[in-house]
């Protein structure tokens, strides 16, 4: 007994002096012990608490921290907020009803809004109060003064040579420089008709025309700068240039049209960011202002609706991250979308990864969790748009998609909007199917409930909720008439905007010190002050896009170097940081910056620049050597070959075949599909559109397929002999069932369009079957450089696919209309594929093929022509550029 | 058997309560179309208030139990009222919050950036 009393004693002090130490006052203490503690542990703590193991809606109310942070719903205590308190919510049962199966005793009740009123004082703190850095703002000013990526780029006179012949420009004074310091030769001029394709295809992303060889051959001959320079004005006109130049942005923007992760919803409406950027590279915006619109393009100000819209548009690249829509917590995922927010921006445009400090210090460089902090604070005042709006109905959720999002409606009347329009009597109809799906729902409920078959009622709930989802997304975005709205992904500002807590670890329920908005300090050579009213987004646009910021000019030019020579002056495109590599030619990246700030920040002048210069139309030889000395080529002693993009390989054959369609298809395959998830390559939900499929089918059709799955066979679209292996359905039946299949399949491959690659679907992990083959960029991620791999996939890829087979026979059929004997379709096919004639060898060894191939009859001729014409395409000459 | 009337009607509520919860706040109800009662009317609110209602709306020969006729009458109304049929928000339905960006139907329009 006495141990007892001594216990409860020591607890009863213990427990005070840890609330004095809070700045709880013994009434406040007394208040929660004996009122609010008791009912917490009795009622809730069984379903919301870490002892119990069971943390229902993500809630957790057994500590202060996470009863502020409250569950997937939102807080469930707001100091002094009885409104906000969703706890209090639920147990007066007004939007909640907690405890579930009855209502706490009045005076119960009146002892929480009592607590939450003075302030919810609470003594279950941690002992978390704050975090100390281990970077010093001594370590930062030291950086700051020392790494060369920190400090302002500054102008450099071009250095002079001793080959005073070779250079043509400032660019390749600097190169040849370094070559001459470390004692290489500079490889000579490449052939015309090599230098041709490569600024072709690095310009406008495809081949030559043989109008294009023949001028530029003329002219070459009289004098190469001329035909260089007259030719790089004529391409960085074509719109093409854009496309081109633009899909290298949406590398290291992520560009895509679906959320990815474990459930992949669509973006219905990123392709107008998608054209956004391919519009501002045509118009050759300066690149800060493209880089500010991006991040605060909602904040600026607009002359124009127009120029507002496009500025809205902008913003998309802060929406279209991959997300985890299946997240069950709101925090959670707030502080995640936040997260890929400053990671993007921080990376993309500063080429520095300040995301790692989310849990820690930065490990090389010299950013403090701070700085991380500070840059949440920026982001996390705006609410992100990249879901679809509700309908009049609500909101649908489906099983899997639990965050979501509206979306911005555009502030300028569309001429052309991109949804369906509906008649009165199809809106109607929308609607009564909406009603019709949730009484028909209720009614299958019902029924499954009296049989008492759970598994019935859960099918029936996913497959309603899957319905009504798509129906309410389609009935949301027209209006009363049924007039589509146009809409755009972004950002807005939130409320007055709030620090972020510095969380420990990077977990939401360890939240320490409260950190002043502002930016990464090691490269802010003035301390930044944000106003208290402002969160700080437009001063960071602002600041990104300066002058003054020694980063942002340097990763832009070093990328624009990579794209035409290779390989980036910093190989590490998108890490400027300690951990990154060192540059090349740093002189030459500080010339290229400063001179890109003075041009108005140009991208076409710099690519002009780089394109006209010596540097530019060196030969790909190889020299031993040189080779012996720098075998990375690092010192640009010659050209890099380089395999062409996904892109530019499927554009070419489309070319070459004469098919390609050089009109911008309005939207894309995304945006048809409208607000949906994406499985296995199709858009909505498989197994309903293999119901649909079947519904719109055939009654023979549908008995075979039935057939096959009551035979336990299983979908497996495309795959040959999936749907019904041979045997299972007979002759005419079968095909039409794999070709329906394949169709379905097809849906994002999209292997009869004609149009630019760039406008292809993107959608996360289920990129295009031409794209994902050549190591298209992975729109998950932020991709500077590509990978460049030559596997057997490529190979099959070239020999089997429909899309290479279909332009083989095409460019079959244009080379036979060219001429009808075999040497001038051989010319002419060589002319078209590689930008130039065959050389005798492969004369002979095309003869050799033809004997072997093609005998008298028409249509054999043909089969070997489109046989040749695809072992064009398959050669590595088609696929490179020299 | 009007006792046993009563205890069915009463279990058909409690079955229709299933899933309440208090974890979802996106399970917010919808009014329904016609403005009257709400679609999950009885997951959000609490079940002794909807028994007194209901008993003061159907009993109508007032002896604290329900006749066929009455709860008859009882069920229909409920099916009619809520025509969603019991438990509505298991079908996903519910309206945004703020915080999750605009609740307007339709989208939200943009602020208008203030001037230079």
């Amino acid at each position: 007994m006495s141990y007892s009393r001594f216990t409860s004693l020591a607890l009863f002090v213990l427990t005070h002096s840890f609330a004095f130490a809070q700045g709880l006052s013994p009434d406040e203490l007394k208040f929660f012990e004996t009122n609010i503690r008791p009912v917490l542990v009795k009622e809730c703590y069984g379903c919301h608490s870490n002892d119990a193991g069971n943390v229902r809606g993500g809630l957790r109310l057994d500590t202060k921290e996470l009863t502020h942070l409250g569950g997937g719903s939102g807080p469930a205590i707001v100091p002094g907020n009885l409104e906000e308190s969703l706890l209090y919510n639920a147990i007066t049962h007004q939007d909640f009803v907690m405890p579930p199966k009855r209502k706490l005793p009045d005076n119960v009740i009146d002892n929480f809004r009592k607590w939450i009123e003075m302030g919810a004082p609470d003594p279950r703190e941690s002992d978390i109060s704050e975090i100390q850095s281990t970077i010093t703002d001594d370590d930062i000013e030291t950086a700051r003064q020392t790494f060369w990526a920190y400090k302002k780029p500054v102008s450099v006179e071009p250095p002079s040579v001793a080959n005073t012949d070779w250079p043509r420009s400032d660019i390749d004074r600097f190169v040849l420089t370094k070559l001459e310091q470390s004692g290489l030769e500079p490889a000579g001029d490449a052939e015309s008709y090599k230098v041709l394709r490569r600024l072709c295809f690095d310009l406008v992303g495809l081949p030559p025309t043989p109008e294009q060889i023949e001028l530029f051959a003329k002219e070459w001959k009289e004098s190469p700068d001329q035909a260089i320079a007259e030719l790089v004005d004529l391409l960085l006109k074509k719109e093409q240039y854009g496309e081109r130049w633009g899909r290298h942005w949406l590398d290291v923007a992520r560009y895509a049209e679906s959320t990815g992760r474990e459930v992949n919803v669509t973006y219905p409406h990123a392709w107008r960011y998608r054209d956004y950027v391919i519009d501002s590279f045509n118009a050759d915006k300066p690149y800060n202002q493209f880089v500010q619109e991006q991040i605060a393009g909602d904040l600026m100000p607009a002359k124009s609706d127009e120029e507002w819209s496009e500025n809205l548009v902008a913003t998309t690249f802060l929406a279209m991250g991959p997300k985890n829509v299946n997240e069950a917590n709101r925090v959670q995922f707030a502080a995640d979308v936040v997260d890929e927010q400053i990671d993007a921006t921080t990376r993309v445009f500063l080429g520095m990864s300040v995301a790692c400090a989310r849990c820690h210090d930065h490990k090389f460089d010299a950013i403090p969790q701070t700085d991380y902090y500070a840059l949440a604070g920026v982001f996390r005042n705006m609410t992100t748009y990249f879901g679809n709006p509700p309908s009049e109905f609500g909101t649908f959720a489906t099983a899997q998609t639990k965050r979501t999002s509206s979306l911005i409606l555009l502030p300028i009347d569309d001429p052309n909007p991109f949804d369906k329009r509906y008649a009165p009597e199809e809106l109607a109809a929308l609607k009564k199917e909406i009603v019709d799906t949730q009484n028909g729902s209720a009614e299958s409920r019902r029924q499954a409930m009296a049989s008492g078959d759970q598994q019935a009622l859960l099918r029936n709930r996913l497959r309603t909720q899957a319905e009504l989802s798509q129906l309410s997304a389609k009935l949301a975005v027209v209006d009363e008439n049924g007039n589509p709205r146009s809409y755009c992904m972004g950002v807005q500002e939130q409320g007055p905007p709030q620090n972020a807590r510095l969380l420990v670890r990077g977990e939401i329920d360890q939240a320490a010190q409260t950190i002043e908005r502002g930016f990464p300090k090691v490269l802010c050579s003035t301390p930044v002050n944000i106003e208290p009213a402002k969160s700080g987004r437009l001063d960071l646009a602002r600041w990104i896009g300066s002058d003054e910021n020694p980063l942002t000019a340097r990763v832009m030019v070093n990328r624009v170097w990579q794209h035409l020579i290779g390989q980036g002056i910093v190989a590490s495109t998108e890490n400027f940081g300690v951990t990154g590599q060192a540059p090349s030619h740093p002189e030459l990246l500080d010339y290229l910056a400063v001179r890109f700030i003075d041009s108005g920040w140009s991208i076409k002048s710099l690519v002009r620049d780089i394109v006209t210069s010596r540097v530019y139309r060196m030969k790909s030889d190889f020299n031993e050597h040189n080779h012996e000395y720098d075998p990375e080529n690092a010192f640009v002693w010659r050209a890099n070959p380089r395999r062409l993009e996904a892109e530019a390989i499927r554009d070419a054959m489309l070319c070459v075949s004469g098919e390609i369609d050089f009109e911008r298809p309005r939207g894309s395959e995304v945006a048809k599909a409208g607000y949906s998830t994406v499985r296995d390559g199709v858009l909505g939900d498989p197994r309903d559109t293999i119901r649909r499929t079947m519904e719109a089918a055939g009654q023979g059709m549908r008995e075979a397929i039935a057939q096959r799955l009551r035979s336990g066979g299983r979908p497996n679209f495309g795959a040959p002999g999936g749907f019904g292996g041979r045997g299972t359905m007979g002759g005419s039946t079968m095909a039409s069932a794999q070709d329906m299949f394949r169709k379905m399949r097809n849906q994002l491959d999209m292997e009869n369009a004609t149009f630019r690659s760039v406008y292809l679907p993107v959608v996360r992990d289920e990129v295009p079957r031409s794209l994902e083959v050549f190591d298209f960029a992975d729109a998950s991620s932020i991709i500077g450089t590509r990978e460049s791999s030559s596997t057997a996939n490529q190979a099959l890829y070239m020999l089997n696919n429909p899309f290479v087979i279909g332009r083989s026979d095409e460019f079959a059929s244009r080379i036979a209309k060219q001429g009808k004997r075999p040497v001038e379709q051989l010319e002419y096919a060589f002319l078209l594929a590689y930008g130039r004639p065959p050389t005798s060898g492969e004369r002979s060894a095309t003869a050799s093929f033809w004997r072997g191939f093609a005998n008298s009859s028409e249509q054999a001729n043909g089969e070997a022509l489109s046989a040749l014409c695809q072992s064009l395409f398959a050669s590595a000459e088609f696929r490179f550029i020299d | 058997m009007k006792r046993l009337l009563s205890v069915l009607a009463l279990v058909a509520i409690a079955f229709s309560m299933q899933e309440c919860s208090a974890d979802s706040p996106k399970s917010k109800p919808l009014r329904g179309q016609d403005g009257q009662g709400r679609i999950g009317l009885l997951k959000n609110v609490d079940p002794s208030k909807i028994v007194d209602r209901m008993m003061q709306e159907f009993d109508k020969d007032g002896d604290q139990k329900l006749d066929s006729k009455e709860l008859t009458a009882l069920l229909t109304s409920m099916r009619e009222r809520m025509g969603q049929g019991f438990g509505a928000a298991a079908d996903g339905q519910r309206k945004l919050r703020e915080g999750d960006g605009a609740a307007q139907p339709g989208g939200d329009q943009p602020k208008r950036p203030a001037a230079e």
